[in-house]
């Protein structure tokens, strides 16, 4: 049982919270999700094309991609408010049994506006009849484990944007989902913001033990969430992995792009290895992380412009009148005109995952 | 100093628009009052009658018109706030491609009263199309039912004016409606099934909240017309009891000047029925927005 079910049905003194503890219990029972061959078109425009994807247990992944790409509709289907035209969805080996297994939690969140913080959260309780004094103690305690117990008689519309989540969040795990659906859950929150919610997120849901599948298109968002993340590009996956894998050993110059910034440069001009190769010889693929420039009268390369964005420096540089962008995580101060050479560096935390892809 | 001073005056300046129409309604309810109470009954003398309240409360004849006005109004506005709601509801689940045609529910609203009452004669009344049909029709005949049954002009139920009003007023109650629910989030009753929340709890908790404030808004409007409307029941219904605007009418326009302070006085509790029914309305209203805005 996880554990935060485990203290919110503990104190059953009645037969019928016990019934309805075990009835929770069971619920939770956390869930694995398969999706084969997924497809889905509006009118002629694709926008799943079989999608594939396995997801443990108790498992957080995200599926990162662009926006249009399909990721809010493959929740849609996920949680059965859509369906596809081909491709299987299993939930624990079975078809789902449209028995509310999955919740879904909007970007926005759709909390109800006529309904009280109480009532949003006690509102799939209700919808189950249970009894009054039992949703009274399920919501209470709901309400208190999200830090909401004070806005429980105030409306949607007078909560910040967090305690909006917090509602949404409470509201869809008051019904026990054993699938946890989450639709650009930072995407309406301020920057520093974003970050404290995110490690929020991940604790509730480790708390909750609930498998739970999230979609963005914030590669940050999905790198600090996630046990792992689903690049969706085109409509299919691209590549799935550790947010690590993904960031340091993309499977293509696309993937590379659409995780992060990365540097277009010649590989002869380069000592140490690359990420990826791109599609034209020569050029390789360099994370800002993995990239060192240096100041040097003998440099092959000619500084046209350097630019601070914000947490790393972008120099536009010419080698033999070809044009090259460059990515470094350590600014230098550049003047235009200097000659520069780039050096190829290993971040710490890189060697690591190269030693667990090893080993 | 003239800084302080040009808002107070553009907010005077934007109250004169409303000059005419407040002197207008002023003057003409002060004089209906004053008529009602025996003055200024006639302008070429001086003569003051008995006051017509009096006459209009102590008359049984007056309160059959008053609650058979009210009946009137309170069926055909329960009637068309129920069916308009219900198109609106349909229209919001038609196929784009349908919708243009499905416009057509707008044509009684431009119709012209009287047009409305012709149409509903020529269909319900005892000749009307639909009694004629039903005469054709020789089973109809061996069970019984004659155009008599089909007759809608008879009373006492009076519906070919409940008819008529409905037919005029649903459309305006489902153009309310609808303007409101095409703003309705549907994900927040797909949330509600995802939750486990049946067909009932969705409409009670989510739909009929956003429902019911247009609608009541769109009901108050109609109520208020039929309950003072004279064109319709003039056209299509009866005498004995007469709407309450039929009845004053008579008194005004078809007996001495002696009868005009109680025809004046019927205006006057028609509107402070009308007045009370208003503000009942934005008590609830204002009860049931307090504190909740849309998200």
């Amino acid at each position: 049982m996880p554990p935060t079910y485990a203290v919110l049905g503990v104190l059953s003194n009645s037969r019928e919270e016990l019934v309805i503890t075990i009835f929770f219990c069971y619920l939770s029972t956390r869930m694995q999700v398969s999706i084969q061959g997924l497809s889905k078109s509006f009118g002629r425009t694709p926008v799943l094309s079989d999608f594939s994807l396995e997801v443990a247990d108790g498992e957080f992944i995200s599926v990162l991609g662009p926006s249009g790409v399909g990721k809010t509709t493959l929740l849609r289907i996920l949680a059965g408010l859509d369906t596809a035209a081909a491709g299987v969805v299993r939930f624990d080996g079975f078809a789902p049994a449209g028995g509310n297994e999955a919740v879904l939690v909007f970007q926005d969140y759709v909390l109800f506006p006529f309904l009280t913080v109480y009532r949003n959260v006690a509102f799939g309780l209700e919808a189950r009849r249970l009894s009054k004094h039992l949703i009274a103690d399920r919501v209470g305690r709901l309400l208190s484990h999200f830090g909401l117990s004070e806005q429980a008689g105030r409306y949607p519309a007078q909560l910040s944007g967090g305690q909006k989540q917090r509602v949404a969040l409470a509201r869809a795990l008051a019904v026990a989902p054993k699938l946890l659906l989450l639709d650009e859950p930072l995407a309406n929150l301020d920057k520093n913001l974003k970050r404290d919610t995110a490690l929020y997120l991940r604790s509730v849901q480790r708390e909750f033990g609930i498998t739970t599948i999230c979609v963005t298109h914030d590669q940050d968002e999905a790198m600090a969430i996630s046990d792992r993340i689903a690049v969706m590009l085109g409509g299919r996956i691209a590549q799935v992995g550790t947010p690590q894998s993904v960031y340091f050993r993309p499977v293509s110059p696309g993937v590379a792009r659409f995780m992060g910034p990365v540097s277009n440069l010649p590989e002869s001009q380069i000592t140490g290895g690359v990420i990826a190769r791109a599609d034209t010889a020569d050029i390789c693929l360099l994370r800002p992380e993995q990239l060192r420039v240096r100041k040097q009268l003998s440099g092959a390369f000619q500084v046209q412009d350097v630019r601070l964005l914000g947490s790393y420096q972008l120099c536009v540089v010419t080698l033999n009148g070809v044009r090259y962008e460059a990515f470094t995580s350590q600014p230098v101060p550049l003047q235009l005109g200097d000659r520069v050479e780039f050096e190829r560096v290993i971040p710490p935390f890189e060697e690591e995952y190269v030693y667990e892809a090893s080993s | 100093m003239s800084n302080r001073r040009a808002p107070c005056r553009c907010r005077v300046l934007a109250f004169l628009p409303l000059v005419p129409f407040v002197l207008l309604m002023v003057a003409g309810i002060g004089y209906t009052g004053m008529q009602s109470l025996g003055l200024l009954v006639s302008t070429r003398s001086s003569v003051a009658y008995e006051p017509g309240y009096a006459a209009i409360l102590g008359s049984a004849w007056f309160y059959r018109s008053l609650f058979y006005s009210l009946y009137i109004a309170s069926v055909s506005t329960g009637l068309a706030v129920i069916l308009g709601t219900l198109l609106a509801l349909a229209l919001r689940r038609l196929p784009d491609r349908l919708f243009t045609a499905a416009l057509v529910y707008k044509v009684p609203l431009i119709l012209p009263h009287v047009v409305i009452g012709l149409i509903v004669l020529l269909a319900f009344g005892g000749r009307g199309l639909i009694a004629r049909a039903v005469d054709a029709i020789s089973f109809w005949a061996a069970l019984g039912l004659t155009h008599r049954v089909f007759d809608l002009l008879s009373p006492p139920g009076s519906g070919a004016l409940i008819a008529a009003y409905v037919f005029k007023s649903a459309p305006f109650v489902t153009l309310l409606v609808y303007a409101v629910l095409r703003r309705f989030d549907t994900r927040q009753t797909e949330t509600a099934r995802m939750l486990g929340a049946g067909a009932f709890l969705r409409f009670r908790c989510l739909l009929f909240p956003v429902l019911w404030p247009p609608a009541a808004t769109a009901g108050v409007i109609v109520f208020l017309f039929s309950f003072g409307a004279f064109d319709l029941p003039f056209l299509l219904g009866g005498s004995r009891p007469a709407m309450l605007a039929i009845d004053v009418f008579n008194r005004y326009w078809y007996r001495d000047l002696s009868a005009r302070p109680a025809a004046m006085a019927s205006l006057i509790v028609m509107l402070a029925i009308s007045l009370a029914f208003v503000i009942v309305y934005f008590l609830l209203v204002r009860r049931q927005r307090r504190g909740v805005r849309h998200v």
